[in-house]
């Protein structure tokens, strides 16, 4: 059926809206990128304005100097290792707690949910003492685990929604074909499964690569210092030593960066994943 | 036991233990938190200095932390864990109300000379001693001054004032060329320098804190309370231009650098945090903050904040770390910080860049030194942060009238007291 | 399923959980029945005290007042946006999965580049805003500063509505996409027009996905921390304060820390029951027999 004109106009002034919309996003962005080659100066007295000479420096003295390359990999290691073991925990636990016929199952699944509403700021001081009682204080390994720990009811509760919402057909006939609960799960709900898990990964991926609150309490040498750290001891060094506002701003594109490319090759996967927790 | 007779009793001890016992390293390692993060200048300066150190004490190694701003607060969950940590350093009167409140700070007393202080400039030693006990060894000086652009002073025809009348006319001078003498970024702690210096201006050093110790609320109702609230409202339009309301950290000092603020009412960090905006040669100037007419506060009294470092109680290592403390603001240390660090040094007859030298002239000709924003939030950081900073912005901002502050104040000073 | 099998697949992630999160939470619920500075010296038992004062605190009741106006304001314009871009996106417009994508990314943007970009929108005489009245000749709304202690919490909410919704627009939109067209043709032959077929068909159909989103965004608006805290510069004003916020100055401050550690805790607690409290009375109050289609 095609459109009638007036549909045409609604979808025309709807377009405009989302574009609208949209292109502020992408001005964000690209302004973003642009306060980097700036000079403090012109930052300050003309923050729109396209540089005459962009000062690609900037990324060389973030880079070097205030030791970003480092603070990349140290990012790297840790967000991947969390993702990692994060599926690798949270995959059987989700599926348990969706299939799974047990007392207390909607109970302990709960359990996982409200620890959503947990103010991060209150596990500061105890992680601290508990992390240098067993000695991985201030260490890369101790982080990751915090990191897999606190995404664990987000993670559960998408996973778990997904879960539930496959179809049971597929086990039952493997169950049928004298497969074990085990092979059950390897063999046919893992690959089942793939989707929801690349979106959660991928979510974690972002969320994690962006935290700074928990890295902060838990890492203090400069040499495990995560991006985010990085971004943080720039803008606390403002007080006193004075704003390199471009290089800071070069330090957020660097951070950016790969979200951004992850976001745009992932956005469908990553979007379609939310939603299975949702719905059902 | 003298002082230099000390070193060569320990050597020879040293080298007893070392005939002695079986071969044990003499050396330490102090392990040394500290604020600054490491590309900043100031520490850069450190490690100049501990290598220094350790050039004349080989035995002395350092192992350093570089924590950032948050030093103070990190050292605390640290401690709790059981960390070994030798020295430390942070704002002098942020250590007051933290460490050494809770005497994790060692008592310098007794371990270093009784004329250390001398050699420091006026009243450094004993800014931030608690009940004339000292802990802290302030490495580095920051006043708090009037920060302008010579050249737009001299366009204007208007020099540096001595008293209040005269800021306010120089003010007038600047709106002739179209400019506004002063601005102000929108933060609760920034506003409070006018209000702060014009109480201690009026009523003498310290007043804040005195006003705010009154136990019945009623020193606030003191006439010069009001008439130092009411002066602090009436640079508004006149020196203060009204979008200044708006600028949020740092866009208002910001326009000192671009050339479309005369000045800044600030610590002396300002050329520092303001130099890859003003540039080299940024004619610099600074003014202390005038005298009031009939006030008991002179011009020569400076708020300061001081940044110190201090050795833990809790230290294994009391002794080398009293002597790099001692290390730490001699000569030598004072002028790398002064050359590398880019800041002012604590040390008497050690001058200042040279962008900082009128305020180096002010600190080595201050008849009085007070805590920087007046000083409450050094024992009293609960109301301070709850109460007098957030009400005063809203009295400097306009958004209550003067009698209205002076009334809250009264009511919530007593309220405060009464609680304890 | 066999119990082994419940039992091995639960274990690692029950036991992180545990001592990661559950432990550290209930060591700090428990701090908050002390007045500790958190430096070592022996906790002061004070039982209650912490919350009886928190009660009775007007700053803690300010935070409360921020929150529950980002939460309904914010909520409002959060949902109304997304319902809004649901029935834009949803009318057949070409770049549907582009525009999708688009409103979802500044959730992938570091806050500190957020609040940093929103507060030079805002900056008076130099800020986008500003040049803009200006250039269209709109002297007096040029000189409006957005950011003064009035309108500074507003301004935030702007920008804070703008970045989260997104995410939950994302939600409804996916819901509404397993809506089958054909009850959509229906309407349409029928002669309904798109905001009519939003409120009786869409909104019915989908009511368990909006519920679930409004339960996060419950959620989120509790705890909401960093956007208004990067907004409010080095000392956040007391006008941007949340509970979280006040948390944090009360715990671990910033530029002049305060250190009351048991009395930061008891903001914690509060604000964790707060939650449990606002997420059942807002699962009983969508709660609905589902449609089936």
């Amino acid at each position: 059926m095609r459109p009638s004109t007036q549909q045409r106009l609604h979808r025309g002034i709807a377009w405009i809206i989302l574009a609208g919309w949209g292109a502020f996003t992408i001005f964000l962005v690209l302004w973003v990128i642009m306060a980097s080659l700036k000079s403090t100066r012109s930052l300050f007295g003309k923050p729109f304005e396209f540089p005459s000479s962009p000062a690609f420096i900037n990324y060389s003295k973030v880079w070097v100097t205030s030791h970003f390359g480092e603070y990349f990999l140290n990012s790297l290691l840790v967000v991947t290792a969390s993702v990692i073991g994060l599926l690798a925990v949270a995959l059987p636990a989700a599926y348990v707690l969706s299939r799974g016929k047990f007392r207390g199952r909607k109970a302990l699944l709960n359990f996982f949910i409200f620890g959503m509403g947990i103010p991060i700021p209150l596990l500061f001081i105890p992680l601290v003492v508990m992390l240098s009682e067993i000695g991985l204080i201030d260490t890369l390994t101790g982080l990751t685990l915090v990191y897999l720990s606190v995404s664990l009811p987000f993670t559960i509760y998408v996973l778990q929604g997904f879960f539930s919402s496959l179809p049971t057909d597929l086990e039952s006939a493997a169950v049928i074909d004298g497969c074990s609960d085990w092979q059950v799960f390897w063999h046919v709900m893992l690959p089942l499964a793939t989707p929801g898990a690349a979106t959660v990964a991928i979510l974690n991926f972002v969320g994690l690569w962006n935290e700074y609150q928990i890295s902060l309490v838990l890492i203090s040498a400069q040499e495990n210092r995560t991006l985010s750290l990085g971004i943080y001891s720039l803008i606390t060094s403002m007080q006193y030593s004075g704003g390199n506002w471009p290089g800071l701003f070069a330090g957020v594109t660097i951070v950016m960066v790969p979200t951004i490319l992850i976001y745009i090759f992932l956005s469908d996967r990553m979007i379609s994943g939310i939603t299975m927790g949702g719905v059902k | 036991m003298t002082r230099s007779s000390r070193p060569l009793l320990s050597s020879m001890l040293a080298g007893c233990a070392l005939a002695v016992m079986a071969p044990q390293a003499g050396a330490s390692e102090l392990v040394f938190w500290s604020m600054w993060n490491e590309p900043e200048p100031q520490a850069v300066a450190l490690r100049a200095i501990m290598d220094a150190y350790t050039a004349k004490n080989p035995d002395t190694t350092f192992s350093v932390v570089w924590n950032g701003r948050g030093n103070q607060t990190k050292l605390r969950a640290a401690l709790q864990a059981g960390t070994k940590v030798d020295l430390m350093d942070q704002d002098g009167d942020q250590l007051i109300g933290g460490l050494q409140k809770q005497g994790l700070a060692l008592q310098l007393d007794g371990l270093v000379d009784a004329d250390f202080g001398a050699a420091l400039l006026p009243g450094v030693f004993d800014i931030y001693a608690s009940e004339g006990k000292h802990y802290q060894v302030p490495y580095v000086y920051n006043s708090v001054n009037f920060w302008y652009n010579t050249e737009m002073m001299a366009e204007a025809g208007g020099q540096e004032p001595a008293t209040w009348d005269e800021l306010l006319a120089l003010c007038d001078a600047v709106r002739k060329i179209d400019k506004y003498a002063l601005v102000v970024d929108n933060d609760d702690t920034y506003a409070l320098y006018y209000f702060s210096y014009l109480l201690e201006r009026k009523l003498g050093v310290n007043a804040l804190v005195t006003t705010f110790e009154d136990k019945t609320g009623e020193s606030w109702r003191k006439p010069e309370v009001l008439e130092a609230a009411q002066m602090a409202q009436s640079l508004w339009g006149r020196c203060i231009p009204d979008d200044a309301r708006g600028f949020q950290y740092p866009a208002g000092q910001q326009t000192v650098a671009l050339g479309d603020s005369m000045g800044n009412l600030n610590g002396s960090w300002l050329p520092a945090e303001l130099s890859s905006s003003a540039g080299e040669d940024f004619p610099w100037g600074a003014f202390n903050f005038p005298a009031v007419e009939g006030g008991a506060g002179q011009q020569a009294d400076l708020q300061v904040a001081l940044l110190s470092m201090i050795a833990l109680e809790s230290s294994e290592h009391k002794d080398e770390a009293v002597d790099f403390l001692t290390f730490l603001v001699s000569e030598e240390a004072q002028k790398i910080i002064v050359e590398q660090g880019s800041v002012g040094s604590t040390r008497a007859g050690v001058p200042w860049p040279a962008m900082l030298d009128e305020a180096y002239q002010a600190a080595t000709n201050a008849t009085a030194i007070s805590n920087i924003y007046g000083g409450v939030g050094v024992n009293y950081p609960d109301f301070y942060t709850t109460v007098l900073a957030p009400q005063q912005n809203k009295m400097f901002m306009g958004e209550i009238e003067a009698q209205a502050f002076v009334d809250t104040m009264a009511a919530e000073t007593k309220k405060y007291w009464d609680a304890q | 399923m066999r119990r082994r099998m419940v039992f091995t697949f639960l274990a690692p992630a029950v036991l992180l959980y545990l001592f990661f999160v559950m432990a550290p939470a209930f060591a700090s619920f428990y701090l908050s029945l002390f007045q500790t500075s958190g430096f070592g010296e022996t906790p002061r038992w004070v039982g209650f005290g912490n919350y009886a004062k928190l009660l009775a605190d007007p700053i803690f009741w300010l935070s409360i007042k921020n929150m529950a106006l980002i939460l309904v304001v914010g909520g409002v314009a959060i949902f109304a946006l997304a319902f809004l871009f649901t029935i834009l996106i949803n009318s057949g417009i070409w770049g549907k999965k582009l525009f999708r994508a688009l409103i979802f990314m500044p959730n992938v943007i570091a806050v500190v580049a957020l609040s940093t970009f929103w507060s030079f929108i805002y900056m008076p005489r130099y800020g986008m805003l500003s040049n803009l009245f200006k250039s269209l000749g709109f002297e007096q709304a040029a000189a409006i500063s957005w950011t003064t202690p009035d309108n500074i919490f507003w301004s935030m909410l702007v920008g804070l509505v703008w970045i989260s919704t997104g995410f939950f627009t994302i939600l409804i939109l996916a819901g509404a996409d397993k809506i089958p067209t054909d009850m959509y043709e229906a309407a349409r032959i029928e002669g309904a027009g798109p905001i009519q077929m939003f409120r009786l068909i869409t909104v019915p159909m989908i009511w368990d996905v909006i519920a679930i989103t409004m339960v996060l965004w419950v959620i989120e608006a509790i705890k909401m921390m960093e956007f208004p805290f990067a907004f409010g510069g080095p000392t956040p004003s007391q006008d941007l304060l949340t509970p979280s916020i006040y948390l944090f100055i009360m715990g671990f401050g910033f530029r002049q820390p305060v250190y009351e550690l048991g009395y930061a805790t008891a903001i914690g607690v509060c604000m964790f029951l707060f939650t449990i409290l606002a997420v059942l009375v807002l699962t009983w109050a969508t709660r609905r027999e589902r449609v089936e289609f």
